[in-house]
């Protein structure tokens, strides 16, 4: 999210780009509240609620979001882990298969191995160990 | 990292919704980011290093304040159940690399005390797809198995308690029961 056009306010006619001030000014999706409040709560006062949703987003100011997907399974060789890591995984593959994980960031790290090693499976991705 | 005195406090910073790494101030102020096991040691960073986590790597900051390191971790735990739903390990995905980390994980097991998990798991990974096509892996898995369930020697009638000699005649009942 920025807090405005970005090619307006990052970009020169000529072409030119501030990336440093984009980099500062870029905000997270799940964050967007927070720049929403930050850049137009100077607006509020004085404006009856059912016009808030202007404020946020009319023809000419809004708040730009920017879609960028990651990449494509299919691009991508492999899955670097560190071995000693991947021993970790392993021991919670063996005491994960048959009563849940206490720990919910085990679980979660469980999770994740059994994803990749789907896109492995499903896309060719290898799982390489390294360090 | 030292341990929370009494009253100070450390700080759950930042962490991803899956908690298993996260940034953490001690009670010195000092901001570290921890890796889960194996994955690193936990190293000193900085405030831009934090921001960098939140912007582009996917942490939340979480800025709560704790007496201690087990509370501290107990929200964390708290935090990165939200919403989770467990995975089933699924056998027909392993490969060979695989299959000899999870016997060295096995032995790991063993060693812990937890010989019916282990038990099971091998057994179960006997049946793997990739197990089954390659005879040195199954013969790894085996291998495990008969370690686990290795029978100790029978004890010889001739040999006697000396502190219990009475006993000799229903020792002897009991091992020609299990011949």
């Amino acid at each position: 999210m920025f807090p405005s056009n970005s090619a307006e306010r990052y970009c020169t006619e000529s072409g030119e780009v501030d990336r440093e001030l984009a980099r500062s000014e870029a905000v997270a999706w799940r964050n967007r509240e927070h720049l929403a409040t930050i850049e137009r709560a100077g607006d509020v006062p004085g404006t009856p609620p059912e016009a808030w949703p202007h404020i946020v987003c009319s023809p000419s100011r809004y708040l730009e979001a920017v879609l960028t997907p990651g990449p494509p399974l299919e691009s991508v060789d492999a899955v670097r882990v560190r071995d000693g890591y991947l021993a970790r995984l392993a021991d919670l593959t063996v005491a994960g298969s048959q009563d849940p994980l206490e720990a919910a960031t085990e679980r979660r790290e469980l999770n994740a191995i059994e994803i990749v090693r789907r896109w492995r499976a499903d896309y060719g991705i290898a799982i390489e160990a390294v360090g | 990292m030292p341990e929370s005195a009494a009253g100070i406090g450390v700080t759950l910073v930042a962490m991803p919704p899956s908690g298993e790494v996260f940034v953490a101030r001690d009670h010195d102020g000092v901001l570290w980011l921890i890796p889960p096991p194996g994955a690193g040691e936990p190293e000193r960073v900085d405030e831009e290093i934090v921001e960098r986590a939140v912007v582009d790597h996917g942490f939340d900051r979480v800025d709560q304040r704790f007496a201690s390191w087990a509370l501290l971790d107990a929200e964390r735990q708290r935090l990165a159940g939200e919403g989770l739903t467990a995975m089933q390990v699924d056998f027909t995905r392993f490969d060979a690399d695989d299959v000899v980390r999870l016997v060295a994980a096995l032995g790991r097991a063993r060693d812990k005390g937890q010989v019916p998990r282990a038990r099971r798991f091998a057994h179960r990974l006997l049946e793997a797809p990739v197990v089954r096509r390659d005879d040195e892996l199954y013969d790894r898995v085996v291998g495990f198995l008969l370690e686990l369930d290795a029978i100790t020697p029978p004890v010889p009638l001739t040999i006697v308690d000396a502190a219990e000699p009475e006993r000799m005649p229903a020792r002897a009942r009991v091992l020609s029961l299990a011949a």
